[in-house]
């Protein structure tokens, strides 16, 4: 396997770079995310050509990790049982009550003129982690006719996030 | 985007609803995949959480209530009585300065209880 067989200073360099970009997308995640992508990638011991086919897989991987770690964040409990209730002060402050509503806002907006069918698939994924197997069989349409709505919501939320300077218009890692 | 994985496949694979390592490999090869994907971790990121719910602090109300209540009880019973009226004094006034009275201990106390519940 190749990705074992990277030379340490490649290895070293390619890790720093994972974690950077871990850590711009999960800021105070970045070291645990890129030591789960590593050890995603050698769970699945790909066969890769070379140096830079390992990076270009590791990155895939990363972001993978990472939208995991936002479906966990995201996804709303279905079930909560609260014995002894945290103080949870630090999620529940006026600044990300604020933040959560001027989101809330933008993305209703973005969606405004959206059909209802893109608008639902939307915060199913989001909100209730709906499996889009299960969302297409609930529409009554294929899976890539509801993976196509889901990405075009996405698309229309990011140009509205990246307009409001929420998102930097950038280029993908490679 | 000419990829016809990118708004497909990829998006099954980012999500979880696809293990295939043979797509993780297409991914890593492919830009128009690799944008999607960015762009749904643009998306899911700036996302905020959901907030988490918690079972508003209970309130004592009964406690309180009670407490209340002998608290009257006892002022009616050992408030001092008031000086003698005159005999032309209806007694309807005797009563309504006791109760006035009465009243205004009840307020102090629930002024009380709400800066500071844990007194009872």
């Amino acid at each position: 396997m190749h990705a074992v067989a990277l030379p340490p200073d490649q290895l070293r360099r390619c890790h720093a770079d994972l974690v950077a970009y871990c850590e711009r997308r999960v800021p105070g995640a970045g070291e645990e995310l890129a030591q789960d992508t590593w050890a995603r990638l050698l769970h699945a011991a790909p066969a890769l050509p070379d140096d830079d086919a390992v990076r270009a897989y590791a990155f895939t991987v990363a972001r993978r990790v990472i939208v995991d770690h936002h479906r966990r964040r995201l996804a709303r409990p279905r079930l909560t049982l609260v014995v002894d209730p945290p103080d949870a002060t630090d999620a529940l402050t006026p600044e990300h009550d604020a933040r959560a509503h001027d989101l809330a806002r933008l993305v209703d907006a973005a969606l405004a003129d959206a059909s209802p069918e893109i608008v639902a698939v939307f915060h199913a994924r989001l909100h209730h982690d709906t499996p889009f197997a299960e969302l297409a069989a609930h529409q009554g349409v294929s899976i890539n006719t509801a993976l196509g709505r889901m990405h075009r919501a996405v698309l229309r939320i990011r140009r509205a996030l990246r307009d409001a300077g929420i998102v930097p218009d950038e280029e993908a890692p490679r | 985007m000419t990829c016809p994985h990118a708004s497909t496949t990829t998006l099954r694979w980012l999500y979880g609803d696809l293990d295939d390592d043979g797509h993780t490999a297409h991914i890593a090869g492919c830009a128009d995949c690799q944008a999607a994907c960015e762009a749904h971790l643009d998306v899911l990121g700036a996302m905020p959480a959901a907030p988490v719910t918690r079972p508003a602090p209970r309130r004592r109300l009964l406690p309180a209530a009670i407490a209340l209540a002998a608290a009257a009880v006892a002022l009616f019973a050992l408030w001092p009585a008031p000086p003698p009226v005159p005999a032309d004094t209806p007694p309807q006034a005797s009563i309504d300065a006791r109760l006035d009275a009465i009243d205004d201990a009840l307020v102090s106390l629930q002024l009380e209880l709400a800066l500071d519940p844990e007194v009872l």
